[in-house]
């Protein structure tokens, strides 16, 4: 899952650990989803959503499908 | 913090001295009691022993203090091999050492409890991935032993548990930087 978290942070001059504690998580976690390392819980991603008064699948977004996996479907 | 925010570096630090003090300080009390307190020679070693002890105390309540459960858990992966129950015949003695241990480990379970529910949803996703790789590796260990049964040691219950937190520990630091860029 790609994400715009990174630039949405950057554009209110917010660190990681700024958005964690806004969150409620930890700065482990925003680094994660940042980094596409971890996908977020749909709670997680509506309490982001709702932080950044943005629809969740404008910051969120799928990775195109692998050929693999288009392939097993 | 490192690798997480539930342990720091400073924790591991004090981890690493209250496991190299703990074990020390236990067999040096222990060979004091077999050497009874009341011989002079004895005396020197219970006091030494009562130190380590006393340090591995401070540094103790220094993790816990911050709530590093982690480090605790590493902590008990030392511990659980020296735990060694009286052998005493049944009487109040041993039933009041045994109550002693139990209110120890609930407290311990209890404390490793609440902070993994505090924990967010990362935290969790990486004890539960951890876990996994724990129980896993050590079903595998249990397996390997019971082939070998002949060749090995008799399997104490205590290793057992200690391999299992040990093995949950070093998962956990694994997967937490793992998630980590």
């Amino acid at each position: 899952m790609k994400n715009r978290l990174p630039d949405l942070r950057a554009a209110r001059g917010w660190s990681q650990a700024d958005l964690a504690e806004r969150l409620g998580v930890s700065r482990q976690t925003v680094n994660a989803v940042e980094t596409g390392r971890y996908d977020p819980s749909l709670p997680l991603a509506f309490a982001i959503a709702r932080l950044f008064a943005q629809p969740i699948e404008s910051i969120f977004r799928p990775e195109p499908r692998s050929r693999r996996a288009a392939t097993d479907s | 913090m490192w690798p997480t925010e539930r342990a720091s570096r400073q924790g591991l630090l004090e981890c690493a001295v209250a496991a190299i003090l703990f074990p020390p300080g236990v067999l040096l009390l222990r060979r004091a009691g077999l050497l009874y307190l009341d011989k002079p020679s004895s005396m020197p070693l219970f006091w030494s022993g009562l130190a380590l002890l006393v340090l591995c105390g401070v540094a103790v309540f220094r993790i816990a203090s911050r709530r590093e459960y982690p480090w605790l858990l590493a902590l008990a992966a030392v511990a659980l091999p020296l735990f060694d129950p009286t052998h005493l015949p049944y009487t109040a003695t041993r039933m009041a050492m045994a109550a002693r241990d139990l209110i120890l480990i609930g407290a311990s379970v209890w404390f490793v409890v609440q902070s993994v529910r505090r924990a967010d949803e990362l935290e969790r996703r990486i004890h539960f991935e951890a876990l996994a790789w724990s129980y896993t590796a050590v079903l595998i260990a249990l397996m390997i032993h019971a082939m070998a049964a002949d060749a090995l040691p008799p399997l104490r219950a205590t290793w057992v548990a200690s391999g299992l937190l040990a093995g949950w520990v070093v998962a956990w630091l694994v997967t937490s930087v793992r998630y980590q860029r």
